[in-house]
């Protein structure tokens, strides 16, 4: 072997160990694994496929890689772009030349058009290196610009580890889907700096946990419990996430789901006040194991996912009456208008579950803004121009039903279940509202009661999903053992879908 | 101490447990009618009731207290 061949050898060897002894210890003593060990979690034989900017800095003793590894692997297969901090060095500051390295990466997915991974564990910006050049027209700053640009382009998936503030925080949230590790936090400012600037004492896990995240401000899409874990969500998400905005997600072999079928009737009690589980009824309708919740802890009374039904990608949309009813809320607004605008960014055909009682009124919700927000989920289904599915499942009131996919919304189809119920509003309200006089002119009690019972039972009439079908409200009322055959018909159907949008150059909702 | 607050804005349509009472996690202790839906609001953890804040007909915010275990 020549001198050179040898020394490029040496040289990568010493970096691959990546910082001083002491980093090493902080990352171990964190119950962190060093970047090049976490990395082999993600990739199909551990492997690495390319790296580039292995020698950045190679001046610099201290500096391995300049605190970060780029490059690509595969994962399932197929080629992914990656960015991983490596806190051994210099606490995986971003100094100049890992700046340079993570917007390379970034233009390289946007050409190469294939997913990126950001593996983020990075204390921020490397301060005594980025004095004013953070806002330079080529470098770091650039890195929420690309992020931009690159959105429903190419799938950009995040896992973050550690503490991670300010600057370094966006890249999180700019992911499509955002994986906090159960320790790991991040926040626009540090305690420390909250502390100095408005004097408000608190912890990164209070301020910005994952569990806040995940919970409160719905900004966390899966919390992962160990790093193999993140790491086993990671590739789950690749399997129904396609290279690009381009082209189709993979299909895989069918599977029976886990419930059976035949016993989907039964799994929706018969009264519309009555909770049942929607994640049981999902299991039987997709392919065993397929279904993958996101955001499961945020706005529980909307649950929404991915799954594969007979093999075939699908998003998920369903009202979960477990919580609150299943009533639209603005945090349950922006959850599926977020990921109904992800579905259609990838060419995911979209199967929404409606049991509804519309969206939900009073003065909180108001002043949440409950009209804009619910606008958005309204905007973004009627916007989504993958195949759409709708299955009136039981309930279905008020204005709720347009942000699920209803017939006026476009869909392909609309299925009903013999357990539907399309209303402007439930009975008792509407008995209530409409007959609210004539009601109060009666003096007897009983006969009130009598007269509204009967006025109760001649408005559910009106509604009967039987003469609903036959005036072809819904497409086709069907057999609960059925739907599962159904929805898979109709996503075969209309697989090569088609349709254009009024001449535009973007709408003014967001 | 633990408490049961309420999961949404509604009318307290029934109280469902008295103070005193030994309640296990998934007891429902009040039902709230709410989106023209009855809502029960369960426990979430164990132990006896030592306050019962709200009575039928109350109009309740999300996030309420409406018991108190200990």
């Amino acid at each position: 072997m020549g001198d050179r061949q040898d020394r490029v050898r040496s040289t990568q060897a010493k970096v691959k160990k990546g910082g001083p002894e002491k980093g090493h210890k902080k990352q171990s003593d964190a119950d962190k694994l060093f970047v090049r060990d976490r990395l082999k979690l993600f990739f199909d034989q551990g492997e690495i496929r390319t790296e580039y900017g292995m020698l950045a800095r190679n001046w610099s003793e201290e500096l391995a890689a300049d605190g970060v590894v780029c490059g690509s692997g595969e994962i399932a297969g197929r080629s992914v772009f990656f960015t991983a901090s490596d806190y051994t060095v210099k606490a995986g500051s971003i100094g100049q030349y890992h700046g340079e390295k993570l917007i390379r990466a970034q233009e390289a997915a946007i050409r190469a058009r294939r997913p990126i991974l950001y593996l983020i564990d990075s204390s921020g910006a490397r301060i005594d290196e980025t004095g004013g050049h953070h806002v330079d027209k080529r470098g770091a700053g650039q890195l929420f610009y690309y992020h931009s640009i690159m959105s429903g382009s190419v799938p950009q998936v995040g896992v973050l580890y550690g503490t991670c503030f300010a600057g370094t925080a966006y890249t999180p949230v700019f992911c499509d889907l955002l994986i906090m590790m159960h320790d790991s936090s991040m926040a626009i400012a540090s305690p420390r700096m909250v502390e100095m600037v408005i004097g408000q004492k608190t912890s990164p896990d209070e301020l910005g946990g994952a569990k806040m995240h995940a919970e409160v401000s719905g900004s966390a899409h899966f919390i992962a419990e160990s790093e193999s874990h993140a790491a086993e969500i990671v590739k789950k998400i690749f399997s129904y996430l396609p290279d690009n905005s381009e082209e189709k997600p993979a299909r895989y072999p069918a599977e029976d789901p886990e419930v059976s079928p035949e016993t989907l009737d039964d799994i929706i009690p018969p009264d519309a006040n009555k909770p049942y589980s929607i994640q049981k009824l999902i299991s039987a309708v997709v392919d065993r194991g397929s279904f993958l919740e996101v955001k499961e802890h945020y706005a529980k009374e909307l649950t929404v996912g991915f799954a594969r039904i007979k093999g075939q990608v699908v998003g998920i949309v369903a009202n979960n009456p477990l919580y609150k009813g299943g009533a639209i809320f603005p945090e349950s607004s922006d959850k599926g208008a977020e990921f109904v605008w992800l579905c259609d960014a990838y060419q995911i055909p979209l199967v929404y579950l409606v049991d509804t009682p519309g969206f939900m009124v009073g003065t909180q919700v108001e002043r949440s803004a409950i009209l804009k927000r619910g606008r958005k989920f309204i905007y973004a289904t009627s916007s989504a121009t993958v195949p759409r599915i709708c299955v009136i499942v039981r309930k279905s009131y008020g204005a709720g039903i347009y942000a699920m996919s209803g017939p006026a919304y476009d869909p392909d189809i609309t299925l009903a279940l013999p357990s539907a119920e399309i209303a402007v509003m439930g009975p008792e309200a509407a008995i209530n509202a409409v007959y609210f006089n004539q009601l109060a002119q009666i003096a007897d009690p009983e006969e009130r009661s009598k007269v509204t019972d009967e006025l109760r039972e001649q408005y559910k009439q009106g509604y009967d999903i039987f003469k609903l079908a036959g005036e072809m409200v819904v497409d086709e009322l069907i057999d609960p053992s059925q739907m599962r055959n159904e929805i898979s018909s109709y996503l075969e159907l209309f697989a090569k879908k088609s349709i254009q949008l009024p001449p535009k150059r973007h709408s003014t909702i967001i | 101490m633990s408490e049961v607050r309420s999961p949404m804005a509604g009318l307290v349509v029934k109280v469902a447990t008295a103070v005193g009472a030994e309640l296990n996690i998934g007891n429902t202790v009040v039902v709230l009618e709410s989106m023209k839906l009855e809502i029960p609001v369960e426990t979430t953890s164990s132990g006896r009731v030592v306050e019962i804040k709200v009575t039928e007909g109350d109009f309740v915010e999300e996030a309420n207290v409406l018991v108190v275990l200990e």
